[in-house]
């Protein structure tokens, strides 16, 4: 069974940021991260798909001291055309507002990668869509074609 | 004429000097991440966070090309660096300041705030054109002592890396990505005992694996730009990573009693996570090359040469041969970054490589930033015709030879408050630099004249704005002034002299300021402007200016091409290599080298050798000056960053949170204010000798009795609320006893200070009910069980606990 786990990024910052003697307050998600939270490609459904895993993460510091950014991403299991599925996804990102400067590419790994970027309230934010073909990039437990949706604060 | 001699000194290349290197030059900027910046290297200096080392694997490959090459090397990389500040600022945190101003200050836009705070220094750089800081004035508020407090915050950023790349670039190198796909949570979640966790770990690698698809194709995105920047006889080396963990087999155990046991081949993930990354990055080069122009160039020798230098994740071991940190020293930024061996291999590695093919720049002086700075007063409508019907000719006439030429300009007037025209200013940015020779044209048609009043004009915001651009590292700069009237010293509200202007040139390696003078700007002090910044002074009439200003281009780019290379950082006593074996003769062989380390303007060793040896013996923070003088009696100057202190790091003592100990990163894990370094209670959790943050995750024992199901000997009725603590990391669990009456039993695990997890088990410690929220979120279980004893089981996360602060534990009986 694919399994789901969310928000768990955002604990290990706060873990991480409290352990690092950091003031930030991981168990509430930054406005950044909210910001994201509440673009329409954060709640984007494909169809056929199941919601395998959801990681948010709100900006801030790795224990090691290395800055992270704001970000919210959902991998799905396709059921269907992962192609329709992902033109779908990036069709809907249109119609949501998000400019996608180069036109989608197949990847190393042969899939297909579109990257589209959008200027919300708290700055300028990145949508990454990814059609993962090749089961070496995709987790363990999910089988191939799946789709994973990014939005992060650029 | 004057544009005749500007195209011969574009196109005279004589490199090479009696003691120098003899071969063409080479322009090498180094951008990415710590993988590239220096961490593990030791040397630092830069921008704070940045760990940028004298001694990376960048500047030890380059030493075996300097014998031959003139080489200047701009080191942009920045720790924690990720594709997007390739091309984008880079916000490194911000800071409060207050400071105390007269009463009459009420506005937060008062003009006497800015100059002020200006003159706090509270957010210089040393570094300008690479750190900036966004000042934001925030309140003005009267205070107690009579006067107004203002409160502001300085942004601290970094610039685009890729603003020290252009078209005279020859060579650009990096490696990025990891951070990217969040390779420090990775080694934290891993390999950082103390904070490792199976699933956690798993879940990071997962995602990077995912990620990279995305992450390759942002490489190939940036590749494809980056070649739009450089020539395409240009390279580029992408550098691979070394493999992370040196077993292939190890895996990573909970070590928990079932069904909370689980384990994780991190050593082949992790390894497969690089070869994953290797084949994105490769690709990503190989498409970029089959469209032409710049070549790109993988370097993926890096994980063979490393092999068996690996870390040692295994708690039980080092790894002896490690070319990589474990968990080393304090400064966190090192761990698992190369060490001093590693930068050394690296460099061995891409020494094999030679120069990489690189060519040079088709003119030496192919890099050039011009800023032209107008005053636009009334008086000048002659001058500005000449150089409006000039301008063409004249910005053709260098971009023709090399599109490595960039453009502003600025004018200036004088403050409305003083002229009585509210139009009027004391300086405006008309166009930022620009390679476009139609822009720039544009701009300069686009001048329109002014009033100005009284003759002194405010020349020097005028220079300040120029000064305050992005000027590229390593190229020639000239700030071309067109003016009439002298500058207003010291300048009303910015307090501006000669002497501010002097300083803030030198600063930028220096920018020569050239007055072109068409009546009667020039005084004594603007005379040691020009002097101490390698400028030159061109008297002409109004309509000559165009080729005066031609002149003085022609002038300085017949100058030798003078390279100070450091920056030269480190504690009281080091003796820093000089080395200014980067310079070359333009117009002859360079003869002679001087070198000014104190900022007094006096050069303190002189010489027909590129290098000297200079120890500071007392605390310096300013610039080191190398004038070189070629056959022909020209001079060229370069200045670079120098600073001495007890402790050898940049961080100003005052603000150090260890003043005695190198720790350009202030780690400071607990959080007290003492860096790490010099804390004998820094806090680390550490387990013997070499591995700080390392606990022996095999050594589990039962430090308070109840870490065990058969230990419970107390079974406490319903309704009860009992307080406890964790007490280290190897007290993996505590149990409680509860004597249930029957019925639905509800238990909270609230107060959490660490990730702790929650469990209803039988006495033999089997889950019957299990709660898992995230991070320090309360925890909830219910159950409907029959009468009898339960255990409650309290379940720190591998690695959490917080022995200062108990957690509670209720249960109670619902309905």
């Amino acid at each position: 069974m694919p399994r789901t786990t969310i928000a768990v990024a955002v604990a290990a910052v706060a873990v991480a940021a409290a352990a690092a003697g950091c003031l930030h307050d991981g168990d509430e998600p930054s406005a950044k991260l909210q910001a994201l939270e509440a673009d329409p490609m954060a709640t984007y459904e494909p169809p056929d798909a199941e919601l395998v895993d959801t990681e948010s993460q709100s900006e801030g510091e790795t224990t090691l001291g290395k800055p992270q950014g704001a970000r919210y991403t959902r991998l799905f299991a396709l059921q269907g055309d992962g192609e329709q599925a992902f033109d779908d996804a990036v069709a809907a990102a249109r119609s949501a507002g998000w400019t996608f400067e180069e036109e989608p590419s197949t990847d190393a790994f042969g899939g297909t990668v579109g990257l589209a970027t959008r200027t919300l309230s708290t700055g300028t934010a990145r949508l990454s869509i990814s059609l993962l073909v090749d089961e070496q990039v995709v987790r363990e437990g999910v089988d191939p074609p799946a789709l994973r949706i990014s939005l992060e604060h650029v | 004429l004057a544009l005749a001699l500007v195209c011969a000194a574009l196109a005279a290349v004589i490199p090479g000097d009696a003691e120098g290197a003899v071969g063409q030059p080479l322009r090498v900027v180094l951008l990415g991440d710590s993988y590239s910046a220096g961490n593990g290297a030791d040397n630092y200096w830069g921008p704070e966070g940045c760990y940028r080392s004298t001694e990376n694997w960048a500047e030890q490959y380059l030493d075996t090309i300097r014998p031959s090459r003139p080489v200047t090397f701009v080191n942009r990389a920045c720790s924690g660096g990720v594709l997007d500040d390739f091309t984008q600022p880079n916000e490194m945190g911000d800071d409060l300041h207050s400071l105390l101003m007269p009463a009459d200050v009420t506005s937060t836009s008062d003009p006497r705030i800015m100059p002020a705070i200006e003159s706090a220094g509270a957010c210089d750089t040393s570094y300008p054109g690479d750190e900036a800081y966004d000042i934001d004035v925030i309140a003005a508020t009267p205070n107690t002592f009579g006067g107004t407090t203002v409160t502001y915050s300085c942004t601290r950023y970094l610039e685009p890396q890729w603003d020290a790349v252009g078209e005279d670039t020859d060579l650009v190198m990096f490696s990025i990505g990891g951070n990217d796909v969040e390779f420090s949570s990775i080694i934290e979640n891993c390999f950082a005992v103390v904070l490792r966790d199976v699933g956690t770990c798993r879940e990071k690698i997962e995602s990077a694996q995912e990620e990279i698809v995305e992450v390759g194709t942002r490489t190939e995105s940036f590749l494809r730009a980056l070649k739009l920047r450089m020539r395409p006889d240009a390279k580029i080396v992408l550098k691979s990573y070394p493999y992370l963990e040196k077993n292939p087999d190890y895996t990573l155990s909970n070590l928990l009693p079932w069904p909370f046991d689980d384990s994780y081949a991190v050593g082949s993930e992790i390894r497969q996570l690089g070869d994953l990354g290797d084949q994105a990055q490769q690709a990503a080069v190989d498409a970029v090359n089959a469209e032409g122009g710049a070549q790109a160039i993988f370097v993926d020798e890096i994980k063979p040469h490393f092999a068996g230098h690996e870390p040692d994740g295994r708690v039980c071991c080092e790894n002896e041969d490690r070319w990589i940190n474990e968990f080393d020293g304090f400064t966190r930024m090192e761990w698992y970054h190369y060490n001093g061996t590693g930068h050394t291999e690296v460099a061995r590695v891409l020494a094999g490589y030679g120069d990489f093919g690189t060519s040079s720049s088709p003119t030496s002086n192919a890099g050039v930033d011009i800023a032209f700075v107008i005053d636009t007063t009334g008086s000048m409508g002659s001058a500005i015709n000449s150089v409006k019907a000039a301008a063409t000719q004249l910005v053709n006439t260098v971009t023709a030879q090399t599109s490595a030429a960039r453009f502003a300009l600025v004018d200036y007037r004088d403050f409305p408050v003083r002229t009585g025209t509210p139009t009027d200013y004391p300086a405006k940015l008309d166009q930022d630099f620009t390679s476009d020779a139609a822009t720039i044209n544009g701009a300069i048609q686009s001048l329109v004249l002014g009033n100005g009043g009284d003759l002194p004009e405010t020349m020097y915001s005028g220079l300040a704005t120029a000064f305050d651009l992005t000027w590229r590292p390593g190229v020639k700069k000239m700030a071309i002034v067109l003016a009439d009237a002298p500058p207003l010293s010291p300048e009303p509200f910015t307090g501006l002299t000669g002497l501010d202007i002097v300083l803030r040139s030198l600063a930028i390696d220096p920018v020569e300021v050239h007055v072109v003078d068409v009546r009667s700007a020039m005084t004594s002090e603007l005379t040691e402007v020009v002097e101490r910044t390698n400028g030159g002074v061109y008297r002409t009439t109004p309509s000559q200016a165009a080729t005066q200003i031609a002149a003085a281009i022609d002038v300085s780019l017949q100058r030798p091409y003078a390279w100070a290379g450091g920056p030269y950082v480190g504690a009281v006593g080091k003796t820093h290599t000089l080395d200014g074996r980067g310079s070359y003769g333009i117009a002859g062989e360079i003869v002679s080298y001087e070198w000014d380390v104190d900022s007094d303007g006096i050069y303190d060793y002189s010489g027909a050798s590129p290098t000297a040896t200079h120890t500071y013996t007392a605390p310096f923070d300013g610039l080191v000056t190398l004038r070189v003088t070629d056959s022909t009696g020209r001079v060229g100057l370069s200045t670079t960053v120098g600073h001495a202190s007890v402790d050898g790091d940049e961080i100003p003592a005052a603000e150090d949170n260890c003043p005695a100990a190198t720790n350009p990163g202030q780690e400071d894990w607990d959080g007290d204010g003492v860096g790490d370094v010099c804390d004998e209670t820094h806090g680390l959790p550490h387990v013997g000798e070499g591995k700080p943050g390392v606990v022996d995750n095999g050594d589990v024992r039962d430090p308070d009795g109840d870490s065990t199901p058969g230990s419970v000997t107390t079974f406490r009725e319903p309704h009860f609320n009992v307080a406890s603590t964790i007490e280290s990391a190897e007290d993996r669990a505590d149990y409680l006893g509860v004597q249930h009456p029957g019925g639905r039993l509800q238990v909270q695990l609230v107060g959490l200070h660490a990730d702790y997890d929650l469990a209803l088990t039988d006495l033999a410690g089997n889950v019957l009910e299990r709660s898992a929220e995230d991070g320090k979120r309360s925890e909830k279980v219910r159950a409907t069980l029959a009468a009898g004893r339960y255990l409650i089981a309290v379940l720190p996360k591998e690695g959490e606990f917080d022995a200062k602060h108990e957690y509670h534990v209720n249960a109670n009986v619902l309905g």
